[in-house]
């Protein structure tokens, strides 16, 4: 056993190196600088830690090889993390990735949690990974990434790492948001049969689906308090055209669903709008899902998962997760017609995107061309 | 949009949970058999201080679900749930016998800080039951995340 660990600490501490070896010179935008040398030193620690365990193996204590052996098999964990996830953004990094990193970047440095938190994007469906303090990946597809128009979504997925930075405190608004639902749920009777059994277990799937649920609808609003309408715009267009199970889920369905059914979503964020003074996105949005899904010819129907006697529990506990987070809220600016400057924010040049393609649609894409290489160019001033 | 966040997050809870119980399990061993660790003693304290918390997480949890009457697990990922279960099952099915598995989690809580003997012995035990518990926990999030060949 102490060979076979000795030859995989040693080969992972090989493949270690080399990946030191082509992440050190890489060259990176600056917007990616912070997340490379966090990648570069996580990796040296990584070179400590396999280095320990070689020290560990030659101490001759038989009693340790279990521990020895999960802290290889860990470590080794770890390597295929960065080998095959983190490294990537790094060594596959392009110029154009900086649109991306900066919108990124402006959302870590206006909140005070996420100031240092490095960030890296990488291709794929819009995602995070979300697990201060450790680096965090967003996601998104490759032609989102490289205009204006889909960026907003990123505030949605910001909203995750702000859950995360104030877990337990979510959780337990979560926890109440749940009980205050299980209550709702509670029958004004109660029976003893097999068919009571059945009940009880589906409130329960209810009640346990809504953590989940809370924390997607908890981003969707800071993904409209920091956007405005640009991030109702995105969203919309983004997913209006989604697979019919986004306006109407079967019920055998909806348990422990990630997400909300995304109509429901929709009426949430429509509804925030008017809060937001930014009906006219809302309500245009709502509308357009209802003409879809009657071209659909689908009803409305959450099948107990969500009941419109829910509206004001929920209401309740994603203020107060707002007041928690105290996310950036759009300003007059951002949403004004005045021209995008440097010295505004991202938000306004989102939110002008969407005003120009639809004011001027033919001349849009110079105006995204050019407005891009401003902003990639400009002095951060946030 | 995925859901992946969750995902992650499992996993590197499952990885930090690990490293402190190798890492806490390595120096009472050698403690217990007279040989000196050469690990700082820091990262012992970080290591003694994530599985108290970690600990703490499972034993709110775990009173949660372990009543007559289970009640759904409220204000808890579900990957923590589903951690938590295992370890409620592996108790009703008496699958270790280590004092992890056959008594309340505050009890193991006190090991922690333990400098006795028999304490660290009984603690070292808990630390093995408890390494399986997360690395079988783990495997679905390391295939979600790291794919399987």
């Amino acid at each position: 056993m102490r060979e076979i660990l000795q030859e995989s600490n040693l080969a992972m501490r090989s493949e270690v190196e080399r990946l030191i070896a082509v992440l050190t010179p890489a060259l990176v935008v600056p917007e990616l600088a912070a997340y490379r040398d966090h990648v570069l030193d996580a990796c040296t620690d990584l070179r400590l830690q396999i280095d320990h365990r070689l020290r560990d193996l030659e101490l001759g204590q038989d009693g340790i090889l279990p521990e020895i052996l999960s802290e290889t098999q860990r470590l080794a964990r770890d390597l295929r993390l960065y080998n095959q996830r983190l490294a990537g953004p790094v060594l596959r990094g392009q110029e154009s990735d900086r649109l991306s990193l900066r919108m990124i970047g402006w959302l870590h440095a206006i909140h005070k949690e996420t100031i240092g938190i490095p960030a890296a994007v990488s291709t794929e469906e819009f995602g995070v990974w979300p697990a201060p303090p450790h680096p965090v990946v967003y996601f998104m597809p490759a032609s989102a990434q490289y205009g204006l128009l889909y960026q907003p979504l990123f505030f949605h997925e910001f909203g995750h790492l702000l859950y995360a930075c104030h877990g337990p405190e979510m959780d337990k608004l979560v926890q109440d948001l749940q009980m205050r639902i299980a209550m709702l749920l509670e029958p004004l009777t109660r029976r003893d049969d097999v068919r009571a059994q059945i009940e009880t277990r589906q409130r329960a799937i209810i009640v346990l689906t809504w953590y989940k649920w809370a924390q997607e609808l908890f981003c969707d609003a800071i993904g409209l308090m920091i956007g405005g309408p640009a991030f109702i715009n995105s969203f919309n267009h983004y997913l209006r055209l989604s697979p019919r199970t986004e306006y109407h889920c079967p019920p055998d369905e909806l348990g422990f669903r990630p997400h909300p059914v995304t109509w429901l979503r929709v009426h949430l964020l429509a509804l925030r709008a008017h809060e937001l003074h930014c009906e006219v996105a809302g309500d245009s949005m709502e509308q357009q899902w209802a003409a879809i899904a009657a071209t659909l010819g689908v009803a409305e129907d959450y099948y107990g998962f969500y009941e419109k006697t829910f509206l004001p529990v929920i209401w309740q506990t994603l203020g107060d997760m707002l007041v928690e987070a105290q996310p950036y809220r759009f300003t007059q600016q951002d949403v004004s017609e005045d021209e995008w400057t440097p010295a505004s924010t991202p938000a306004h040049l989102v939110n002008q995107a969407w005003r120009r393609l639809r004011t001027e649609p033919a001349e849009y894409e110079s105006w995204e061309r050019q407005s891009i290489a401003t902003f990639c160019d400009c002095p951060c001033v946030w | 949009m995925t859901a992946d966040w969750l995902t992650f997050q499992s996993f590197q809870r499952s990885q930090e949970v690990l490293k402190a119980i190798n890492t806490l399990s390595v120096h009472l061993k050698l403690q217990l058999n007279g040989v000196v660790d050469e690990e700082h003693s820091e990262v012992v304290d970080r290591s003694l201080g994530a599985l108290g918390a970690f600990l703490n997480e499972l034993e709110v949890a775990a009173h949660q679900a372990d009543k007559v009457e289970p009640a759904p697990m409220l204000g808890v990922d579900p990957r923590l749930q589903q951690l938590v279960q295992s370890y409620l099952v592996a108790r009703r099915r008496k699958r270790f016998r280590s004092r992890l598995l056959t008594e309340p989690i505050g009890d193991i809580k006190a090991l922690l800080g333990s400098d006795a003997q028999e304490d660290q012995e009984a603690l070292v035990k808990c630390l093995a039951e408890l390494r399986i518990l997360v690395e079988e926990h783990m495997h679905d999030d390391v295939n979600q995340i790291l794919g399987a060949i």
